[in-house]
């Protein structure tokens, strides 16, 4: 009998902002633990700033990249407003970690989108249950004079970081290969910033089953 | 994460890898292929293997010629394109099922369940069939690497081409895949004889027409028919089972995932040509049949055929891509618990993970219903600095007709420009114009135009430029050329033609009138259309410009462009440009403008500025009492001619040079 936990991780964004090479390096790094991952994406036009998507999952018995339910454990949104991009995947207890990248062109509709705060799409994501997790790259961005595309190296080391790994397994060169500078810098940023949770998801189900759980099961 | 070419190893490589791995084990010499989501990354992963020949070709048609050239000549040769592409190849690929092949030969046809990346949604299995051409269909990525690799030796078994039919689920996807070492398949090459089987001479055409169904019923049944085709029985030595699921592609896998182990399950890998035997042999040890795939009904259609009666399908229409609630059937409750169970929620969840920066009041939240949110689309636009742009926003403004083409291009049908109010397939614009000018009333040439790339024109465009100048019709066609397939990812298809080389072209094709313009200028453009819609002959504008996505984007960047706040009366025209480099923020009555760095200095937007108000980063830093001044320059046109001047030019890219 098949278990059925795995680890569904949904990542949205825009075209043009690292997703594709997230999505790979975050997978990668999880098979180190999952005896099954998986990844798929959504491209579209993608370089043409449309809305991107990617999903990783993990597991004992993870077989397809289509999400069977309609919900996620960890929702990373690389741009704020993505966040909401697939609001039914927000269920109690998915960690949403958003970025405080803010691209308010919305193509030729821009004039007509209110934008919301961030203050407004975090109230939001809770009251779906959420649990909104803001990544502050802005600022980093403008001090290190980063491009909007390094936001996925500070997620990749968000993310690493949130799943419980070590720096160095992070940064291990057949995940990584050899970043630049700025993109190396960006991953230890991120990977700083969320070891500021007081508690991580490295207790999340292993495949064997035999690493305790410390969360809910909601069903 | 890279291959290691040498040894047996298994690699987190993408479905485009896997298809590039697996032929090159396989022994190809060569990769024909024109670009097309979702399997341009195949050529790209090819680029790896020293031991193989690539090169981009004018259309799809032509790399399958290509391709046949190789076969017959006895080496391995694998054919590459989209579904929409295997249209174009239809020809060579019909009649190399008569003609047979020498060298094996499979075709990578990448299929868009969903259309995200298409015109259609058409399923290669189909188009295989009437072709007569056997079509294998992996479920993971195992499987297209591995059936891949086989397709070669099952090309050379038959005699045939053999396509393998993936879709954007496994080009786009990753996961771990076992490869190993390439086969050496050096033969000797020769030029194929005799003329009976590769000259299609309607004499020999009959024998070649039995030789292709003696070749698929040797298929049938055979040791690779049953390899492709495996049934799993949850008991062993049970008899009868009250329903059993047959299954092919993704549907594969959703089903593995989904199943409890409970069920018998017969995994087709080569839908065509079908194994009758093994089906019927599954089917009669199972009191009904589903069948799950996804795109059309190919394989429920198949079985039918063999007197079956699979179950109905609750939710399924064959529209768009399969979910987990297309495997819901009428009739069997049993396995309807087992779908139903997965849909339920399985996941962890955990509570105490403490946010980074929680920014949220603490007042109590009113839930909110995901259902009724209204997420706007985030549609996709030109590229900051695109050299589309600007005649889209010129034909907006006259709001004429446009017949549109296949590329980047068809984002002119985006707002704000609204302007492209139809297309068909590859290289169809001219024709289609062509032919509402034969029908329409007198003066229905200044109303309308048609738009195709570059790429696009090369593709298809060619004959149907030939054929508008014999109809004698009037007509304008605009050429948008940024040297490249720019819509999946910039490959080169051809060699591009510099101004010069176009005007020889079209003079050498005898357009009656022409222009060969920069792309930017929207006095030019505006010019030009004026005269070309005016004009009492067919004509051709060409628009020469660069593709940003060739341009070096990390370098620094020369006159960048900046909105000076003393002159910007937030009348929002810029917006009208749809550069996303122009960033729009309303505080309180008023919007507030600003050009980010994506910004690549095109200049585009300084032009519709009515106030001149956006203007070069580098005089934006002068104090205000200059700035006062320059107030009002067209600050497009002074750059322009800065750029003439190889001293200014030199000069000015000294001082304006950024830092990233």
């Amino acid at each position: 009998m098949k278990t059925g936990y795995g680890l569904d991780i949904f990542i949205s964004g825009i075209g043009g902002l690292g997703l594709l090479g997230l999505t790979r390096k975050t997978a990668i790094l999880l098979s180190s633990r999952y005896k099954k991952v998986v990844t798929g994406e959504s491209r579209g036009i993608a370089q043409r700033r449309g809305s991107v998507s990617g999903v990783i999952r993990a597991g004992d018995d993870v077989r397809t990249a289509k999400l069977l339910t309609d919900k996620a454990n960890i929702i990373a949104a690389l741009e704020s407003f993505e966040i909401i991009r697939k609001p039914k995947l927000i269920k109690p207890g998915t960690i949403c970690i958003i970025s405080d990248l803010a691209i308010q062109n919305f193509g030729g509709s821009q004039h007509k989108i209110k934008y919301p705060s961030m203050n407004e799409l975090v109230t939001l994501v809770e009251s779906m249950g959420g649990k909104p997790v803001v990544i502050p790259f802005k600022d980093y961005a403008k001090r290190h004079e980063l491009r909007n595309v390094h936001i996925s190296s500070v997620m990749y080391g968000v993310m690493a970081s949130l799943l419980g790994f070590s720096q160095e397994s992070m940064l291990d060169e057949r995940i990584t290969g050899k970043p630049d500078a700025k993109n190396l810098s960006a991953m230890k940023y991120g990977y700083d910033l969320s070891l500021t949770v007081e508690s991580t998801l490295n207790e999340l189900p292993s495949p064997q089953g035999d690493v305790a759980l410390s969360g809910q099961t909601a069903a | 994460m890279s291959i290691n070419i040498n040894a047996v190893e298994q690699s987190f490589i993408s479905g485009c890898d896997a298809i590039a791995r697996g032929a090159w084990e396989a022994g190809i010499d060569v990769v024909a292929s024109y670009p097309g989501s979702p399997v341009t990354g195949v050529v790209d992963a090819v680029t790896q293997y020293e031991e193989v020949t690539y090169k981009w070709s004018a259309n799809e048609k032509v790399a399958m010629e290509k391709a046949a050239g190789v076969s017959y000549a006895g080496s391995r040769v694998l054919v590459v394109m989209k579904h929409v592409g295997l249209n174009v190849a239809a020809d060579p690929f019909y009649n190399l099922a008569y003609t047979g092949i020498k060298g094996g030969m499979v075709v990578i046809v990448g299929d868009d369940p969903g259309a995200k990346n298409s015109q259609n949604e058409q399923d290669t299995r189909l188009v295989a069939k009437a072709a007569n051409v056997p079509v294998l269909e992996p479920s993971n990525l195992q499987d297209v690497y591995s059936f891949t690799k086989i397709a070669f030796d099952l090309s050379e078994f038959t005699g045939l081409p053999v396509v393998v039919r993936v879709t954007s689920e496994h080009c786009y996807g990753s996961g771990y895949v076992t490869t190993a070492s390439r086969n050496d398949h050096s033969i000797e090459k020769d030029f194929a004889r005799p003329i009976q089987k590769y000259l299609l001479l309607p004499d020999f055409v009959p024998d070649r027409h039995q030789a292709l169904i003696n070749s698929l019923e040797s298929l049938q049944g055979s040791h690779w028919s049953s390899w492709f085709y495996q049934a799993t029985y949850p008991q062993k030595g049970a008899s009868k089972y009250p329903y059993g699921v047959i299954c092919s592609g993704g549907a594969y896998e959703l089903f593995e995932e989904v199943s409890d182990g409970s069920v018998p399950v017969l995994k087709v890998g080569m839908p065509f040509p079908l194994d009758r035997k093994a089906v019927i042999a599954f089917s009669e040890k199972c009191d009904s049949i589903i069948v799950l795939e996804d795109s059309s009904r190919f394989l429920e259609d198949e079985v039918k055929k063999l007197g079956l009666q699979p179950v109905k399908r609750i939710h399924y229409s064959g529209v768009g891509e399969l979910t987990i609630k297309d495997l819901l059937v009428d009739g069997i409750p049993a396995w309807n618990q087992i779908v139903n169970s997965k849909l339920e929620d399985r996941h962890v969840f955990f509570d105490n993970v403490i946010p980074i920066k929680d920014l949220s009041d603490e007042n109590v939240i009113e839930i909110v219903n995901p259902e009724s949110l209204e997420i706007p689309k985030r549609p996709a636009g030109f590229c900051a600095g695109c050299s589309h742009a600007a005649i889209f926003h010129q034909l907006g403004e006259r709001g004429i007709y446009v017949v549109g083409d296949i590329g980047c291009y068809t984002l002119g049908a985006t707002q704000p420009f609204s302007a492209l109010d139809a297309n068909l397939c590859m290289g169809a614009s001219i024709s289609v114009l062509d032919g509402y000018l034969s029908v329409m009333e007198e003066g229905a040439h200044k109303q309308a135009v048609a738009v195709i790339g570059d790429s696009t024109f090369f593709h298809s465009g060619i004959p149907p430029l030939l054929s508008a100048i014999s109809s004698g019709n009037k007509g304008t066609v605009i050429i948008l050329d940024n040297s490249g397939s720019a819509m999946t990812g910039f490959q080169e298809t051809y060699p591009p033609f510099s101004m010069d080389e176009w005007n020889q072209f079209l003079q050498s094709v005898r357009v009656p009138k022409f222009d060969v313009l920069p792309a930017l200028d929207t006095k030019i453009i505006d010019q030009a259309l004026d005269q070309h819609l005016n004009a009492d002959t067919f004509s051709v504008i060409v628009l020469k410009g660069d593709c940003v996505q060739s341009l070096p984007k990390k370098g620094p960047t020369n006159f960048r462009y900046v909105i000076n706040e003393d002159s910007c009366t937030s009348c929002g025209k810029c917006l009208t440009t749809d550069c996303p480099s122009i960033v729009a923020e309303i505080k309180g009555e008023k919007a507030f403008y600003e050009i980010t760095n994506e910004c690549i200095g095109c200049g585009f937007c300084s032009q519709v500025c009515p106030e001149n108000a956006i203007m070069p980063m580098i005089a934006s830093k002068a104090p205000k009492l200059i700035r006062d001044m320059y107030k009002g320059t067209h600050w497009y046109r002074t750059i322009k001619k800065i750029r003439s001047i190889k001293v200014l030019s030199y000069l000015f890219d000294l001082i304006e040079r950024e830092k990233y």
